[in-house]
């Protein structure tokens, strides 16, 4: 017993050390799952709190430009409700608006912290987007704030089409350049050219169909699978979001359900 | 032990200028200055060992909090915690200055703290930065952003030490 206490008093550092760091490689390796969930969607309400309140003050610097941006969606938008209403179609998602208040684009996985949560209607697995793009999909949710796995992560797939050929696919992130985004299931034979629109198909029923996301700037055949290697350049500048809308999908239970 | 009150409370302060500036004026894709590894650096010789590890940990679980991902931060910066005690006996020539003494500019003085810190600041981003692109290949990328890096972080954490020097002779 003597031996043991001394054996802890000499080495008691080395085992410390070594305790807490195993447990938090462990907790970094088991990424998603329950204890990491748990523990971020206790904190989210503070660290939520924190960045709301730089985010307000840091908006006032780009008021204008904000503004403009609106001007020009809100008339995108009218367009669009005229366009529904001639062709009377059924109503298929609900918009919530939000506003990012902490975005990264510099890191492997990337995550996006808004300013809605649950006392808002705001359920996990919800699509975000903006007039021109896909953001990305919230993944945990607290009373005010919600956190959202961004299209920039690299387990975030979006499952898209080639709007020429109408070859369904999925969009992939795997450089590091956040302007840029992969397509690896695309079969040889489709024609596909540079410049090419790339579009959401709503088949995950996450997003609605028909959003533009990007266009092709480079591609080649993939020699051994006969499918292409296509590299899309993304239209909205994840850098540079505020304002962007959570959807709600109307019919997502009934499809999930089928 | 009243110096250690103050690296508490230097803690919170430094992780929030982490999260919301540093993190925010990442110039290039290349350079993300870490600059909170300035309070295990600066940390006196003769700190009990386990106020090391666990305050280590403390400032990297409440960066793993604020960026979502459990576990990066605090384990770097642990690992830093536990290397830094062995790095002063080689690279501190043995009574060149107090134990009790904080490691800063002043005390050690330029050549013997830019070695000092730059180790220690290099294994830390190696470390962080590989731990973060584990799966991701491009070992160039990699190389260069935790030399880029190392030097941005250096560079800052100077500036932070020139400033506290010039508080302290007013």
């Amino acid at each position: 017993m003597r031996n043991l206490f001394l054996f802890l008093k000499k080495y008691y550092f080395i085992l410390l050390f070594i305790i807490i760091e195993s447990s938090s490689l462990y907790l970094y390796f088991s990424n998603h799952r329950y204890q990491h969930s748990k523990i971020l969607s206790f904190t989210q309400e503070y660290t939520g709190a924190i960045y709301d309140y730089y985010s307000n003050i840091n908006e006032y610097l780009n008021l204008k430009k904000e503004n403009k941006f609106l001007k020009k969606e809100n008339a995108k938008l009218y367009s669009m409700i005229s366009y529904e209403k001639e062709n009377n179609k059924n109503h298929l998602h609900d918009f919530i608006p939000a506003r990012i208040i902490n975005n990264s684009v510099y890191k492997k996985d990337n995550f996006i912290v808004i300013n809605r949560g649950r006392t808002d209607g705001v359920k996990e697995g919800m699509g975000i987007m903006t007039h021109n793009g896909i953001v990305g999909i919230i993944s945990s949710i607290s009373e005010n704030y919600s956190k959202a796995i961004s299209i920039l992560n690299s387990k975030s797939s979006v499952s898209i089409k080639h709007v020429k050929s109408n070859q369904n696919g999925s969009l992939k992130w795997t450089s590091h350049n956040y302007m840029e985004g992969e397509i690896n299931d695309i079969p040889n034979h489709a024609n596909i050219s540079l410049g090419d629109t790339i579009q959401s198909n709503g088949f995950s029923s996450i997003f609605p169909e028909n959003i533009d996301i990007g266009t092709i700037i480079s591609y080649n055949k993939g020699n051994e699978n006969g499918l292409y290697n296509i590299k899309v350049k993304f239209l909205c500048d994840m850098n540079n979001i505020t304002n962007v809308y959570i959807i709600n999908s109307l019919h997502k239970k009934e499809l999930e359900e089928l | 032990m009243k110096n250690l009150t103050k690296y508490l409370w230097l803690a919170p302060l430094f992780v929030l200028i982490q999260i919301l500036l540093l993190n925010n004026v990442q110039f290039i894709n290349y350079i993300n200055p870490l600059v909170y590894v300035l309070l295990i650096i600066t940390l006196p010789q003769d700190t009990e060992k386990w106020f090391i590890i666990l305050y280590a940990f403390l400032i990297g679980i409440l960066l793993d909090i604020f960026e979502g991902n459990i576990g990066l931060n605090s384990s770097s910066l642990v690992f830093i915690a536990f290397i830094s005690t062995y790095i002063h006996k080689i690279v501190i020539p043995k009574n060149s200055i107090d134990i009790k003494e904080k490691l800063t500019l002043e005390t050690l003085g330029l050549k013997t703290f830019s070695v000092y810190a730059i180790t220690i600041i290099f294994i830390h981003h190696l470390f962080l930065f590989s731990l973060e692109n584990f799966s991701n290949s491009g070992i160039f990328f990699l190389l260069l952003k935790v030399f880029l890096s190392t030097i941005t972080t250096f560079i800052i954490i100077l500036i932070f030490q020139l400033f506290a020097y010039k508080v302290t002779e007013k």
